[in-house]
């Protein structure tokens, strides 16, 4: 299954954007789903917004099923949003549907002429709508191997290292992708020593901080008093949803 | 001409019936851009602990049909924060403000109440949430003993003239039994319902859904839930009842109103639209000119 683009003409609300942000979309008036669906912003054009999505409940099929004209109702931006100052060399990597923030990140990399490299990583090659092309700074994974380098994101990125398109050290990872793939970035950053933040999709409600509902378990400095609050958990809406992977506690990614 | 109006107790008057529930709202502070706080009749914050607390692991929140489900731990920033970095924000606020409190003792209750006592003068009162475990009792929820809502309450009731709301469960046998022991503690209202106990899980991989395992459900599942416990209690108690469970639409803070409730509390439809209370109440006017009311009192427990 293929991943579905929707352009939002939103207005003002664009230049506010940064990469890294979300934006809480109402999927339809009645109580299926009864929550708003959080989406990454995958880039800005203009006063029109664009999100990258996978259909994977009804929130998202009842998007899937949108025209254009039709009148949405979305809050946003929201969240930090990627720190892109952060040292080094950087390289972008989306897992699936993560691609879209790390999507938006590339593009402004771009905009700003800053050298980086995109690796996107899917299941196969359905899911890809870039071409493989890592001397300009490209390249795709897929697990059957049938677009670009058969493998993950990290079998990308060890493949650029040994050719020698991106540096050996010093890089800053921004990762966003499922579950075993953040891990393993965390996992990847750990053992090298590398600057690396990670966009979390901790299913949330409100979006706004007010519900408390999508904490992300930090990795706690010694002294943490046993009554704390914000120390042990942070929230992913309002705190996050962009962590550096090596303030969080790993089952948490 | 409808009137909005709603005389609560004998110092609190609401500008309107709706407030925003404990819990759901925050401390008021997190919406300025979205939504105009002080036009709210109400609002109810976040509930308070003597000392911060941190909450429950993740994940604490799962969607269920038409519902939500949490387990969030009572997650807070503590009544001395509270009083410091929070309290003189609401005090500037024109909307009534209750400020919710949680004890895991009956001395917690008392500590907390007289902090507040001693820092804010403006509030309009507290409401008490007693779904909290009682350590004294093995961990047993304050509010399924009716003796021990009576004690609480009558203890609270001698440290402040401030209006006293206590918030009950509805997971209890007799929730009017509870209400009448709130009564004689010297209570000025009840709120009512707080969550319905639930639980949930990946029905194939059987992967708790709460990292809590139970958890409270709320939204439009529990209204028919709500309505029957607003009815047993308003049949019950001659304080005024503030009606909460699945509130989502002007015709449903009728339902309430005609279940017994003198003003309404809007929860989980906050985190659909933060605006949602302030946005009902245009509807609500427009619905009692079409019944031919000028208050919600004209209605209030009326059901053919
Ligand atoms: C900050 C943020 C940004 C996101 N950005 C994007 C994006 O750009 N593109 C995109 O396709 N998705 C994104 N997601 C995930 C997206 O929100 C979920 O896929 C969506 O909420 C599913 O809604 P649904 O009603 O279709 O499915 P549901 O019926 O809610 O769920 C269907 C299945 O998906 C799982 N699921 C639901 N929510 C999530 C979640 N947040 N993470 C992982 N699994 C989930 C459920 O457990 C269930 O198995 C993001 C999530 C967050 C928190
Ligand atoms: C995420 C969440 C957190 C809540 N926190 C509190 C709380 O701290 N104190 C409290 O008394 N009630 C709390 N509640 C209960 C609500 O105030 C309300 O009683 C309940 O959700 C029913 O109303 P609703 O269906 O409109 O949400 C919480 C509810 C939710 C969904």
């Amino acid at each position: 299954m293929g991943l579905y683009r929707l352009v939002l003409r939103v207005g003002d609300m664009a230049a506010l954007a940064r990469p890294g942000q979300f934006v809480n979309v109402l999927t339809g008036a009645g109580w299926d789903p009864l929550l708003r669906r959080p989406m990454s912003i995958a880039g800005i054009d203009g006063r029109e917004l664009q999100l990258l999505y996978k259909v994977v409940g009804n929130g998202t099929a009842a998007m899937s099923r949108w025209q254009s004209g039709d009148e949405i109702d979305l809050l946003g931006p929201l969240g930090n949003g990627w720190d892109a100052a952060a040292d080094g060399f950087p390289v972008l990597l989306g897992g699936g549907a993560g691609i879209a923030p790390v999507y938006y990140l590339h593009k402004e990399l771009l905009r700003s002429s800053t050298a980086h490299h995109l690796i996107m990583g899917s299941r196969s090659t359905e899911e890809h709508f870039l071409q493989h092309d890592p001397h300009s700074g490209i390249s795709l994974s897929t697990d059957d191997g049938s677009a670009g380098v058969a493998g993950t994101v990290l079998d990308a990125l060890h493949d650029l290292m040994e050719a020698a398109l991106i540096p050996r050290s010093g890089l800053s990872l921004y990762g966003c992708g499922p579950p075993g793939m953040m891990r393993a970035l965390a996992d990847f950053a750990g053992q090298h020593e590398m600057d690396c933040q990670l966009a979390l999709e901790e299913i949330m409600a409100c979006g706004i901080g007010l519900c408390q509902g999508c904490n992300v378990a930090m990795r706690l400095p010694g002294n943490t008093p046993e009554h704390s609050y914000h120390q042990r958990y942070r929230l992913s809406c309002i705190d996050g949803p962009v962590f550096k992977a090596k303030e969080l506690v790993t089952w948490q990614i | 001409m409808a009137n909005l109006t709603i005389q609560l107790g004998r110092d609190v008057t609401l500008s309107n019936p709706v407030m925003a529930a404990s819990g759901t709202f925050g401390y008021g502070d997190e919406v300025p851009d979205l939504v105009d706080v002080n036009q709210l009749g109400g609002l109810v914050t976040k509930s308070l602990t003597l000392r911060p607390n941190e909450g429950h692991a993740p994940p604490r929140i799962v969607e269920t049909p038409a519902g939500l489900l949490n387990a969030i731990g009572l997650a807070n920033i503590g009544v001395e924060a509270f009083c410091a970095g929070k309290l003189p924000f609401l005090e500037t606020l024109q909307t009534q403000v209750f400020v919710s409190i949680a004890g895991a003792t009956v001395g917690e209750y008392v500590d907390i109440l007289t902090a507040i006592e001693r820092s804010g003068n403006k509030i309009a009162g507290y409401e008490i949430n007693i779904s909290c475990p009682n350590v004294d009792e093995g961990g047993m929820e304050f509010g399924v003993s009716a003796s021990i809502t009576e004690t609480l309450t009558a203890k609270l009731r001698q440290l402040t003239g401030r209006f006293i709301m206590i918030k009950l469960s509805p997971n209890v046998t007799h929730i009017d039994a509870i209400a009448k022991a709130a009564e004689s503690g010297g209570a000025d209202g009840i709120s009512a319902i707080n969550t319905v106990v639930g639980l949930d899980m990946d029905p194939l991989t059987g992967q708790r859904s709460l990292s809590n395992l139970i958890g409270g459900l709320s939204g439009p599942a529990i209204r028919p839930i709500a309505l029957a416990a607003v009815h047993s209690i308003a049949g019950a108690v001659s304080l005024p009842v503030i009606g909460m469970g699945g509130i989502s639409s002007a015709e449903d803070i009728i339902r309430f109103v005609r279940a017994g409730a003198t003003a309404v509390q809007i929860g989980t439809a906050n985190y659909r639209d933060p605006a949602v209370g302030v946005n009902l109440l245009a509807r609500l006017e427009q619905l009692m000119e079409q019944m031919q009311i000028e208050t919600l009192e004209e209605i209030r427990g009326v059901i053919h």
